[in-house]
């Protein structure tokens, strides 16, 4: 199988301060890899790479095989779409907004969406439960409905690669299950792939077919592999600095963690950590 | 596109064209000497030589296309930086072109360089003055990442607050005349005799507005932020370049040939935004025709209100624009 994308030891920085490296990896049609880590480890600046916004420093991205930093931005939207953790609320309707989803796809001298256009944006915001905010403006609406929005668009552009930022930060339990149900059958019947930046390694987990945990001390892919590969409790420690117990989640197998109150590091505050 | 959209962008469009013939009707017809609307094609057909034909076409016509052509400027320069710079409190002047066209204009009173170029000198010294300005601006953020917007902004208000104070050092130590002619330019007006300036007007705000039309979409996208605009397919950064480059020239040709008026550019793109949504398709058409109409009645109002002397059209547009932007902006409980 021809990977979507693939990563060959990528090393990623900022103004000459090195953030991530040695970063291979490739994702496959149909494939969800979460990728997961603590604060400051690189996972958005990995994300960040993958649609040109920072350039490697070293190494090479590849979508289908042609290194992304030779194609032009329109040619990666048609490929890739993003939805982002801070999503900017404008002052449109919540279908406007969904439909800039379908900009990538319009001539340079077109000047009004296709009735296809119209239709796509609207399937994806039935799909997504949107569909009854299409005339309400997205900066009235709350933070886990502009999630959703920009989940729709995200779709709208039908990618062959989904990067999610934290797609359920701001969701409830419900609307997080079925986002990530979601985005698990479209994974499948479109084979796309998907790479997601989450925090939540329960709902990693029980969602992703492998997981990548980055390490900030090292910089770089601490353990890449299936959620069994990957959460265990020496891995959550040495990355996390966290104690948890791992255990395995009765109906589908996948490890499951729970915090150890007693081993859990107080930060910033060295007086108020426990022995 | 749907039908409703399209229903309400045609109404739109037909509302704003309509309010434009009745404007120019009026701005045509108004004025120390009345003309009816129904004898204009009469006065056409009879041809030069008569006194209301002189008046019409080589008074209020020129100065009714000009009105037309700066406003229009001006909607349009407010509606493209609003895009840009994704803040409702930016406005053409705000990046120190205005003060730049006043310095430039200022230097041209004060070295009499008026008197060796001719009437030309004024337009074509605060034409530089604003350029001076933008390049100022733009090349002083050329290396910043994806043109820091903040940047631009603080660059731009602290041009304007140094080319303000030397222009009113400038003033300080001018002579009388001087002085008068300062303030008279600074207030704004559309009194321009020259047509091949007028045309020149009309010919590059209608081709601002064409190429402008063309960045709609990455517009669009631009409100969700950049790197938001980039992963659409947008070049965020080339975009912004060359949108600013149109603001500025609509906005520096405005300066030059008319002086300052203020709030045009802040308050008509705002209404529009409010009637209309903020989709720039129809915004950057509508704000264009809006700040078309909104200026011609605004100088018809300075040239009749207290006739037969002239209010500088700047404090007409300043009054009635901010006056109707605050009703209607409380009506609408700070939507913006």
């Amino acid at each position: 199988m021809n990977p979507i994308l693939s990563l060959e030891n990528v090393a990623l920085g900022y103004s000459g301060k090195r953030v991530l490296s040695g970063i291979s990896f490739f994702a496959n049609p149909g494939e969800l890899i979460s990728v997961a880590g603590p604060n400051g480890s690189g996972k958005t600046t990995l994300l960040k790479a993958m649609t040109k916004i920072i350039k490697p420093e070293k190494g090479d991205i590849r979508l289908y095989g042609r290194n992304i930093n030779d194609m032009s931005n329109k040619e990666l939207a048609r490929k890739i779409a993003v939805t982002r953790q801070s999503s900017q609320a404008p002052a449109m309707t919540v279908e406007e907004y969904v439909l800039l989803g379908r900009l990538p796809f319009l001539g340079k001298y077109q000047f009004f969406e296709t009735e296809k256009d119209v239709s796509t944006a609207r399937k994806y915001m039935e799909l997504i439960g949107i569909s009854h905010l299409h005339e309400a403006r997205v900066d009235e609406i709350s933070e886990g409905e502009r999630q959703l929005a920009s989940m729709a668009r995200a779709l709208c552009q039908e990618p062959a690669l989904l990067l999610l930022d934290e797609p359920t930060s701001n969701l409830d339990i419900a609307r997080q299950a079925g986002i990530l149900e979601l985005i698990h059958r479209l994974k499948q019947t479109l084979s796309i792939a998907v790479i997601m930046v989450i925090h939540d390694l329960n709902l990693a987990s029980e969602y992703s077919d492998r997981m990548i945990l980055l390490s900030r001390e090292t910089g770089g892919i601490y353990r890449m592999g299936t959620p069994v590969e990957t959460l265990t409790e020496e891995t959550v420690r040495e990355v996390y600095h966290a104690s948890v117990t791992v255990s395995k989640n009765p109906v589908s197998g996948n490890p499951r963690l729970f915090i150890n109150r007693s081993g859990i590091n107080i930060p910033g505050n060295p007086s108020l950590r426990r022995g | 596109m749907t039908m409703k959209k399209t229903g309400k962008w045609a109404l739109a469009l037909a509302i704003l064209i309509g309010s434009g013939i009745v404007v120019s009707a009026i701005a045509l017809c108004v004025g120390s000497a009345g003309i009816h609307p129904g004898d204009i094609p009469t006065i056409f057909l009879e041809g030069s030589g008569s006194t209301e034909y002189s008046i019409l076409f080589n008074i209020r016509l020129p100065r009714l296309i000009l009105g037309l052509s700066i406003g229009g400027a001006l909607g349009l320069a407010g509606a493209l930086l609003q895009g840009i710079f994704r803040n409702p409190l930016v406005e053409p002047y705000t990046l120190g072109i205005s003060g730049g066209a006043s310095l430039g204009v200022c230097l041209n009173i004060i070295f009499n360089l008026h008197d060796r170029f001719g009437v030309i000198a004024y337009p074509a010294s605060g034409f530089m003055g604003a350029f001076f300005v933008i390049f100022l601006v733009y090349g002083l953020n050329r290396k910043a990442r994806q043109m820091e917007s903040n940047g631009m902004l603080l660059t731009g208000v602290m041009i304007s607050y140094v080319s303000s104070s030397i222009v009113m050092f400038l003033m300080a130590v001018s002579e009388n005349d001087d002085l008068h002619n300062i303030v008279f330019w600074i207030m704004g007006s559309l009194d321009e005799p020259n047509p091949v300036l007028i045309k020149t007007a009309a010919l590059i705000s209608i081709s601002g507005l064409v190429i402008s039309c063309f960045f709609c979409f990455d517009l669009n996208a631009l409100a969700l932020g950049d790197e938001e605009a980039s992963h659409l397919g947008v070049n965020a950064a080339r975009t912004k370049k060359m949108v600013f480059v149109i603001a500025s020239l609509m906005t520096g040709l405005a300066v030059s040939v008319s002086g300052i008026i203020m709030f045009a550019g802040l308050i008509v793109p705002h209404f529009m935004r409010m009637m209309i949504g903020s989709d720039h398709r129809i915004l950057l058409v509508s704000s264009f025709l809006a700040g078309a109409s909104f200026l011609t009645a605004c100088d018809v109002i300075a040239r009749t209100v207290i006739s037969p002397l002239e209010l500088p059209v700047g404090v007409i547009t300043g009054i009635i624009g901010g006056v109707v932007f605050i009703y209607v902006l409380s009506g609408k409980k700070g939507r913006i």
